[in-house]
């Protein structure tokens, strides 16, 4: 557009107009902005997927669409690029044979500043000692300098030794190709030692982009052949001898503090292989365990060079993060704690490991409220909970007795599951507390509503890896996706009283508007024509009850029994009568529902973004994913006019930003043709009003509904007191008698029949015998 | 007797019309509430009205901040 103020209004202070464009800026792929270190790439380029690999490991993706992507650059992505053995002149390099315009000088000396001090140093545990090593020889000599590490070191009139570069040698991932004797295929990019892919490199870019994606990497044009060529022999060139001092095993905690002053952060590296201190876990992956692709890519660059960094690796949900913590731990070998967030998490990792490793049962032991299990032998794995360990209160004996364990010994790799969500107070304490060599963050979305996600970086680690969840979807390891928000007009008197009301009690208005209730029982009809199986999640309990009993559906709440989750959670996998169900918050994330291919949302937790992504987690890992033309549906429920269209658009911020566009419905088409609409007239829409707005305020609250046990974490779980005020004609009953008829809980039909009556007879035998066994137990003790 | 007073006829939708409603009962300007999507108001009120409507819907949008 030419005229000025057009330009203004798209631009605003972003217009770089001026930039002067090189001369074949049509074969190079991205943008670099001069101000902020953004980058665009464009999706559609020839080269965009090796432009991806570099751009991710130097940049945080911002968000990734199909035919554009944005990147940014800032100093925790460049000390991740500098981790993983990328040098400040390579990143420049590279960065300018991508860029159509000339990289700027600002971002030049951003990046040159970020690069100089990070990583340059690491702190290396080898044969039971610890060095400090870098490959620059001067940056050694002036840390020496300082007082503090000097004294630090433990021989300090020895020179600095030289000795040759890590490399990846011959350790080989368990699970990956190369572990099953295919060596010559698969072909990583951090690997210097690796021979030469096989020269398909005369494919065109047309075919090329048809390939599967471990071809892709090997064949590449040869524009871009000769970019990475430059990396590799930089890398090489510059790594081949490394020089270190070592320092006293006491001074550790003060050396590095003291580099964190001097603005020298050291890396932290584990030489699990020459560590002979620690005894070796025997355990390995199953040999019918394969692990896929993007989950050898990310564990490569956790191995790169033959020993272990500390980071995060991003996956989405479904992706299978468990496994690739698994694989790690069975590439280390030594003894591995894993912290979850809660004891339902606890088992299932218990239990992941026991599936795809030949860990013996005696080997991993569980520590959480219930559970203090020491593991048999000198080495095991330990899975519990952050708080379980973080916990600074009074401990009983027994847990005391379990901590003392685990601060007592050093530990070889410490796996932290969901990391976004664990307070940064907890993490440190966890970090000081336990001695671990290695350290592993696993997340689905680094992403926090708050601005806590920094603090990771340096508790744990930079950011290792973070997966494309589209190319996943593209590639049939996560399931397609179409997602809809679904505008539902609020009823005229339900908005009356919307706009009345200045409480938590708006919440319960938008959420039980009729137009919306009968939208999903539409949305329900449907899909359960079509043979989807659905979850509806709601996280106020008193909509979900209402709805579930209205639409005759079973429903799964926190004050659900364990016996009644279980027999409704089988019905649903198994049944297929019940195609729906019903799930709060308790769905989130703990229950794993493979069979559920539509996902409706009818309320939520407010704008946030990671429960979005949780629940849409929930269809990723659908059986059916791979069958022909597959898709799988998340629908979102909105009341039009309130507050949740605001929370609404806020929440698909991630997803937006992954790629996933969501469709906006303003009309469900032949929803009034609907037989047994419910709430169809006014009158039933007033006393479904009326009902609302008896209902207790109280059940507007959000999460009160999960109980908490001791062990689970603040946070993911709300507590279940709570205070209110009330009348006592109120408590008695007196304020709302009235005849109120109610659908029965679909649960109870399914409790009824779920057992002949023929079996009645067996079933009173059993409670009898339980009855008399618990009794002489209660005799003898 | 007959008795005249001039007013406008605001059409909108449903919602619309409740938050206008809602704004009438802190001042009255509405002359006749006539049906759903129609209500006739004073003449002087119409800015008024349009602000607050404005004001009240724009709350419901989000902003991606720059």
């Amino acid at each position: 557009m030419a005229d000025g103020i057009n330009q203004d209004y798209l631009f605003g202070s972003h217009d770089y107009g001026d930039l002067p464009l090189k001369p074949d800026h049509p074969n190079r792929p991205l943008w670099v902005s001069p101000e902020d270190g953004h980058i665009i790439l464009e999706g559609f380029s020839p080269i965009a997927e090796q432009a991806q690999d570099f751009l991710v490991a130097i940049s945080e993706p911002v968000s990734r669409t199909s035919l554009m992507e944005e990147y940014k650059i800032t100093p925790y992505s460049l000390y991740a690029a500098v981790s993983v053995g990328l040098e400040t002149d390579d990143i420049i390099e590279v960065l300018n044979r991508l860029s159509k315009v000339p990289v700027p000088a600002s971002i030049v000396s951003f990046i040159k500043e970020c690069t100089m001090s990070y990583g340059k140093v690491k702190l290396v545990l080898k044969h039971n000692r610890y060095f400090v090593e870098s490959a620059h020889a001067d940056t050694l000599q002036m840390l020496l300098r300082d007082q503090i590490i000097k004294n630090a070191r433990v021989d300090s009139n020895s020179h600095i030794e030289t000795s040759s570069a890590p490399t990846k040698g011959d350790l080989v991932i368990p699970g990956t190709k190369e572990a099953q004797g295919t060596n010559n295929q698969s072909g990583q990019p951090n690997q210097p030692n690796q021979p030469d892919p096989p020269p398909e490199n005369t494919t065109n870019e047309g075919e090329q982009q048809n390939k599967p994606d471990d071809k892709k990497k090997n064949t590449g044009d040869e524009y871009f052949t000769a970019l990475i060529d430059i990396e590799k022999q930089d890398e090489m060139e510059d790594d081949e001898e490394v020089h270190s001092f070592e320092i006293k095993s006491d001074e550790i905690e003060t050396v590095k503090r003291r580099c964190n002053e001097l603005e020298y952060p050291m890396l932290e590296e584990y030489d699990f292989h020459n560590d002979t201190r620690n005894p070796n876990l025997d355990i390995d992956l199953k040999p019918v365990t394969v692990i896929r692709p993007y989950q050898e890519k990310s564990l490569s660059k956790m191995f790169g060079n033959g020993r272990a960094r500390s980071g995060i690796i991003v996956l989405p949900c479904g992706a299978g993060k468990t496994l690739v913590g698994i694989t790690a731990a069975c590439t280390i070998k030594k003894s591995i704690l894993v912290l979850c967030t809660s004891s339902v998490s606890v088992m299932q990792w218990k239990q992941q490991f026991m599936q795809w490793s030949n860990v013996n049962d005696s080997q991993i032991s569980v520590f959480t409220a219930d559970q203090k299990e020491k593991f048999g032998g000198d080495s095991g794995i330990v899975v519990s909970t952050y708080s379980m360990v973080a916990n600074t209160r009074n401990r009983s004996h027994e847990s005391q007795k379990m901590m003392d364990f685990l601060t007592s010994r050093e530990w070889g790799f410490i796996l932290l599951d969901e990391v976004h969500v664990v307070p940064a107070a907890m993490f440190r304490r966890v970090v000081t507390t336990i001695k671990a060599h290695s350290k592993l963050g696993l997340t689905a979305t680094l992403v926090r509503e708050d601005d806590k996600i920094d603090d990771l970086n340096f508790l744990i680690g930079p950011k290792l890896y973070e997966a494309n969840w589209m190319d996943l979807a593209a590639k049939g390891h996560i399931a397609n996706v179409q997602c809809a928000e679904v505008w539902c007009p609020m009823v005229p008197c339900f908005y009356r009283e919307y706009l009345r009301e200045k409480s938590r009690k708006r919440m319960l208005l938008y959420s039980m508007n009729p137009h919306k209730f009968q939208a999903c029982q539409f949305l329900i009809d449907f899909h359960e024509d079509r043979g989807d199986k659905i979850i509806v999640f709601s996280d106020c309990v008193y909509s979900l009850e209402q709805y579930a009993r209205k639409l005759k559906k079973p429903y799964i709440h926190g004050g659900t029994s364990q016996v009644e989750r279980m027999r409704v959670l089988q019905r649903f996998q198994f049944d297929s009568n019940v195609n729906t169900i019903f799930l709060s918050k308790v769905g989130d994330t703990s229950i794993d529902l493979p069979e559920a291919t539509c996902l409706i949302q009818i309320s939520s937790h407010f704008g946030s973004r990671r429960q979005e992504a949780q629940r849409l987690g929930r269809i990723l890992r659908a059986k059916r994913r791979n069958d022909e033309g597959f898709n799988a549906f998340f629908y979102s429920l909105v009341s039009t006019d309130t507050q949740e269209m605001f929370y609404s658009t806020k929440r698909q911020g991630f997803l937006v930003d992954q790629g996933y566009a969501f469709k906006v419905i303003t009309h469900l088409f032949g929803i009034e043709r609907l037989p047994e609409l419910v709430y169809r007239s006014e009158k039933e829409q007033i006393e479904l009003l009326e009902s609302v707005l008896l209902a207790n305020e109280s059940a507007a609250d959000i999460g009160s509904d999960i109980k908490a046990s001791e062990d689970d974490l603040a946070g993911t779980i709300h507590g279940v007191t709570k205070r209110m005020t009330g009348s006592t004609s109120a408590l008695a009953g007196g304020q709302a008698m009235s005849y109120i008829e109610k659908n029965k809980s679909a649960n109870k039909q399914i409790t009824k029949d779920s057992r002949h009556s023929l079996f009645k007879k067996r079933d009173k035998d059993a409670a009898d015998r339980a009855k008399k066994k618990k009794q002489r137990l209660a005799g003898e003790a | 007797m007959v008795k005249a007073s001039k007013g406008i006829l605001i059409s909108c939708d449903p919602a619309v019309k409740q938050i206008i409603l809602n704004l009438n009962d802190r001042k009255r300007f509405i002359i006749q509430d006539l049906d759903l999507q129609h209500i006739l108001v004073s003449p002087d009120s119409v800015q008024t009205i349009k602000f607050e409507v404005e004001k009240e819907l724009e709350r419901n949008t989000f902003q991606i901040l720059d």
